[in-house]
């Protein structure tokens, strides 16, 4: 292992401000409900970042493991907050793993924030230019001002784009996590005594299909004791997602299936009550992760990089009813507001893979390799 | 003493006893006793004042001597006290056995107020002047406090300049709130304070010889060739450290990479630093039996310190120990240490350190991190440890045995010499006080070279009285350590001065005007106090007979304990008074007494710093005891003559337990090793006792710590049985 002053620093910089405090008690690890009994984290995790091990700390699928229960923070003799330095051993990452890092470098600066915003804008810009719309008199139809097939498209090249640099991502993170334990292998014993041996990280698809399961069901989540209030929101935020996939998925029915030319559905319409009961659940839920991060100077207020992804959350929940609300009051200014809001959404979307978003890639990893290499805590 | 007064008190259960027979016994000396029920009420102590225009000693039987000593304090008469209370009535069983131990207990106690003389002041023409041997901070602060004391303080420096190992340092720990702010180095400060009081300072300066005692120290000092007569009273050591040898440390590269410096080095590049990464290796070559066996306690702040100087000029700072120790208040600069971005810190073992290009790696294993480490820097600091300055130096001749003499087993490190050019050329390293005592020019040390005596009892005295050492000399410890180890020896430098002025002895039993006396005409020359001295206080004229320097003795008796013509004696702790004191015991004849049988009679001699506090305690906590021991409490058990055992022998006394303290390297003997001599006493005594026929059992030497209350039934109680399956001492009525 080799001393790194310089990521030291840099996690640090990344959010980590406690972590010199930590004088190496193992409370942490202790009181972690999500660590196994077997070489648990935190601890370790904490060392490693004041002496910048990083090659350790980037291989190490333990950080992953770390739901930000925050129990660890709350019982630290020397508030070193834990919880947060391995939120800033996350960022660190995901900035090193995605595709081109760079970007994820500039994005975990605030003022990144530019960046952020500048690429949708110009995007925007280009797009209006070109194709020149023009807002349409009469009833509010979002489809009038931008066609569908415009947006649906503009989607799927950036999703094809997300995808791409996740699935690299993905991959150089799941051999980093891989090349650093030894692997535990299954066996059955066969009548005669003949021993099968099977690799157990063969059974990748079983154990993905379960992790899946985990994250739907958010239990892993649900064992945190100090940050409680987090499995809810969280769970909240994650369904919200869903149920406005679902949503999505019937406008794509309306359109496509049935023949819809617009989408401009009223309120009574099922589509439309399954979009704003999704949109209320993901706004309820992001609006209580954000006060309730307010609530314990002990265990920290959270990072830059956390703080942008749940604020662009919001925004594109807040966004999208301000829209709705502006199109029944039958006011123009719902165009514009869709412009923003799609603005956003594709900051949401596009950056994913170098923002927090890529928690969910990175996690749902974790948990497929705590899995196969029998890591993960039995409750 | 003529006219002695005998008062028995019968408060306190005392009362039980039949006071009639023991006003009898009082009778058997012509002496009326008088009665009391509350001696120690105002009313009890009147009833005694009154008499006192006709009384040169007072007996008390009542309390132990132990308790309420200033109370009965008459003017300095000689008081005798015997102890029927712990002694007798709350540690044993009523009966007839028990009456009659008291009755032995008034015995003694008015033999030896009878056999007590009165003691003169040793009044000389002494010097109130103070020597301060070293110029550093601790030696700085000694002369201060004594000049702003009214004292006159002499400053004596090797060096050309005052200041010491401190003039070095760049920056020196935090002193005060919030212990995070490095300072500027004290020491200045301390030279000007010196310059503004006046205070004289020989620099380039070095000790030729001391010799004499407390209050008429007569120094030669020898200065550019130009030698400069004193005369103190007292002297202050502050000779202070060196730093450990690091070219024994090549494991850690010095001396083979020039990367790799010492702390000590370290403090000079400081100043002129830039930005570096630099490892700290703590406890390099301490705590280590192939080096320094010990910890410096100084070099954990030290380290943190120099981080400081790395990480404010951008570098980094790693630091690799076996325990972080960083007492007191300096946990909080520890904290402020490991908040710092630039300070990193892990338990563990350097494996290597090497070179690479103009870097050097510096490999670490069984660390906190769960697997070996290696780090790359441009700087190694070996943490290295504070060796005393008297370390190495021909001390005195108990450390450095001939291959002839029986070493004594307190000595920690032995050193083994051979011929008299060996003597002369480990004498040859130099000196620091030349003293032109008999034992050896040097303070003994306790340990690893540090001078002491009895460090917890006693810090600061050394074993040469009026000779104090203080700061890094004395033991490992940093700068506001060491000003405050001088001031505390200042304090007793002017305590002894005072004292000796008076004719007064300075320690311990302080204040007391009894020296032992010398009965020279029957001297055989035989050396056995010089040599077994603890203190070094008696010198030898060129026949071997011992000259007397009473301010440097501490009155413990071992003298009085090895003189085997028994011509040393105090007026109030005499050869006679003790022999008469044992002679003094009832021995039952069986010629006459029927009963004799039965009544054996042992006697303890028991040492009264730690074995009679333990039987006071073990009476306090209802530990009942065979009521056939009578307890003679002595100054150390090596101040027991192998004549009182003689005495009591031939008396018809059946055993003889002596009970003193540890001894050995972790001794609990206040004067050293009393205990040891007295154990090696009674080997010669047991031959004795084969020669006459006695078994060899009938003597018995215990180790009594004053915390062994417990354990004293059991010692005193299962001695007297062994005893009684041994029979009558044969002897008995001859």
């Amino acid at each position: 292992m080799i001393a790194d002053a310089k990521f030291a620093k840099e996690i640090i910089q990344a959010g980590g401000k406690s972590l010199k405090k930590c004088y190496q008690c193992a409370t942490c690890g202790v009181v972690c409900p999500q660590s196994p009994d077997e070489n648990p984290f935190p601890r370790k995790e904490m060392i490693w970042a004041q002496w910048g091990a990083k090659e350790r700390l980037l291989s190490d699928a333990d950080v992953w493991l770390c739901h930000q229960c925050n129990d660890c923070s709350d019982y630290c003799p020397r508030g070193a907050k834990p919880g947060e330095v391995l939120a800033a051993i996350r960022a660190k990452v995901v900035e090193h793993y995605t595709f081109p890092s760079f970007l994820s470098k500039i994005l975990r600066r605030p003022a990144g924030i530019l960046v952020y915003f500048a690429i949708p804008i110009i995007f925007t810009a280009l797009y209006l230019a070109i194709f020149t719309p023009e807002i349409p008199e009469g009833e509010i139809v979002l489809g009038k001002f931008i066609p569908h097939v415009h947006v649906e498209l503009a989607g799927f090249a950036v999703g094809a784009w997300v995808l791409l640099v996740a699935a690299i991502s993905a991959y150089r993170f799941w051999v980093a996590i891989n090349s650093q334990v030894s692997k535990v292998y299954e066996y059955e014993v066969k009548e005669g005594g003949e021993i099968k041996v099977v690799k157990s990280s063969a059974r990748f698809l079983e154990y993905l299909f379960w992790s899946i399961i985990d994250i739907l069901k958010h239990s892993k989540f649900q064992q945190c004791n100090k940050a409680k209030y987090r499995f809810y929101a969280h769970f909240m935020i994650f369904w919200g997602f869903i149920v406005l996939g679902i949503a999505t998925l019937g406008d794509i029915v309306y359109l496509y299936v049935l023949g819809y030319h617009e989408l401009a559905l009223p309120i009574t319409d099922p589509v439309k009550i399954l979009g704003n009961l999704g949109a209320l659940i993901l706004l309820v839920g992001s609006a209580w992760a954000i006060v309730a991060r307010f609530s314990d100077q002990r265990i920290g207020y959270g990072t830059y990089f956390d703080w942008l992804f749940l604020a662009t959350i919001f925004a594109v929940g807040v966004s999208g009813v301000i829209i709705e609300v502006l199109r029944y009051s039958g006011s123009v200014l719902a165009y514009y507001a869709y412009l923003a809001h799609l603005i956003i959404v594709f900051t949401l979307l596009a950056y994913a893979p170098y923002t927090k978003f890529a928690h969910l890639l990175y996690r749902a990893l974790a948990y497929v390799w705590a899995k196969s290499v029998g890591r993960e805590l039995k409750s | 003493m003529e006219k002695v007064g005998v008062y028995i008190c019968t408060g306190c259960d005392i009362g039980k006893l039949d006071v009639e027979k023991l006003k009898a016994v009082s009778q058997e000396f012509g002496i009326e006793a008088k009665v009391h029920p509350f001696l120690c009420s105002a009313q009890g102590i009147e009833f005694i004042s009154k008499d006192l225009a006709n009384l040169d000693a007072i007996v008390i039987a009542a309390c132990s001597p132990r308790v309420k000593a200033s109370l009965f304090n008459f003017n300095g008469k000689y008081v005798e006290r015997v102890n029927l209370r712990e002694g007798v009535v709350w540690s044993h069983e009523m009966n007839e056995h028990t009456q009659e131990l008291a009755e032995d207990y008034l015995r003694i106690g008015i033999v030896k107020a009878q056999k007590a003389e009165k003691p003169e002041p040793y009044k000389q023409e002494t010097s109130k002047d103070i020597l301060v041997v070293g110029g550093g901070v601790s030696g700085l602060t000694a002369a201060i406090e004594i000049a702003k004391s009214g004292y006159k303080a002499i400053i004596v420096e090797k060096e050309a300049e005052l200041g010491g190992f401190a003039r070095k340092l760049y920056k020196s720990l935090p002193t005060s709130s919030p212990y995070t702010r490095l300072e500027e180095p004290i020491v200045a400060k301390l030279i000007d304070e010196v310059k503004k009081l006046g205070i004289q300072v020989f620099t380039s300066t070095i000790i030729e010889s001391i010799q004499g005692q407390p209050g008429m120290l007569e120094v030669k000092l020898k200065q550019n060739g130009n030698t400069l007569n004193l005369k103190v009273g007292a002297i202050i050591v502050a000779t202070g450290w060196k730093p450990y040898d690091a070219t024994k440390l090549s494991e850690f590269g010095y001396g083979k990479m020039k990367n790799v410096v010492t702390n000590v080095e370290f403090e000079s590049i400081a100043k002129n630093l830039g930005k570096k990464d630099v490892v700290f290796i703590q406890c390099a070559g301490q705590r280590d039996e192939k080096h320094l066996p010990y910890c410096s306690s100084v070099c954990c702040l030290v380290s943190l310190k120099q981080a400081k100087y790395v990480t404010s000029n951008g570098g980094n700072a790693f630091i690799i120990y076996k325990d972080m120790r960083t007492p007191g208040l300096w946990e909080d600069f520890y904290k402020a240490m490991q908040d710092d971005p630039g300070v990193f810190l892990t338990k563990g073992e350097v494996k290597a350190v090497k070179e690479n290009g103009g870097k050097v790696v510096v490999e670490v294993a069984n660390n906190l991190l769960g697997e070996d480490l290696t780090i790359e820097a441009d700087l190694v600091v070996l943490a290295i440890g504070m060796e005393s300055t008297m370390k190495g130096l021909y001390t005195i001749k108990e450390e450095f045995p001939d291959e002839k003499t029986v070493p004594y087993k307190h000595v920690y490190e032995p050193r083994l010499i051979k011929s008299a050019e060996e003597v002369e050329q480990i004498k040859q390293i130099g000196h620091i006080l030349n003293l032109a005592y008999r034992q050896g020019p040097e303070l003994p040390t306790l340990r690893y070279g540090f001078p002491d005596s009895n460090y917890i009892c006693f810090p600061y005295e050394s074993r040469r009285l009026g000779i104090y050492a203080c700061g890094a000399v004395r033991a490992p410890m940093e700068i506001s350590a060491a000003m405050e180890d001088a001031r505390g020896a200042a304090l007793k430098a002017i305590q002894a001065v005072e004292l000796v002025a008076e004719g007064k002895t300075t320690f311990p039993r302080t204040g007391d005007v009894d020296f032992p006396n010398f009965f020279l005409q029957r001297c055989t020359q035989c050396k056995r106090c010089t040599e077994e001295c603890p203190f070094g206080a008696l010198d030898e004229d060129e026949r071997g007979t011992p000259m007397p320097n009473p301010l440097r003795c501490r009155r413990c008796g071992i003298c009085f304990g090895s003189c085997p013509e028994r011509i040393i004696s105090f007026k109030q702790y005499s050869i006679d008074q003790m022999s008469s004191a044992i002679k003094a015991i009832y021995v039952p004849d069986p010629n006459w007494d029927e009963t004799a049988a039965e009544k054996f009679r042992v006697v303890a001699f028991v040492c009264e710093n730690d074995a009679l506090p333990a039987l006071d305690m073990a009476s306090m906590n209802g530990v009942k005891l065979n009521p056939l021991v009578r307890f003679i409490p002595v100054r150390c058990l090596g101040s027991v003559n192998t004549v009182f055992i003689a005495d009591a022998l031939s008396k018809g006394i059946d055993g003889i337990l002596l009970m003193g303290c540890k001894f050995g390297q972790d001794y609990q003997c206040h004067f050293i090793r009393g205990s040891e001599l007295a154990n090696r006493r009674m080997e010669n005594v047991q031959e004795t006792l084969q020669r006459l026929m006695l078994e060899k059992e009938r003597v018995r030497v215990v180790e009594v710590s004053i915390t062994d209350w417990d354990k004293i039934a059991g010692i005193v109680n299962g001695f007297v049985e062994e005893i009684k399956k041994l029979g009558a001492n044969p002897y008995k009525g001859f």
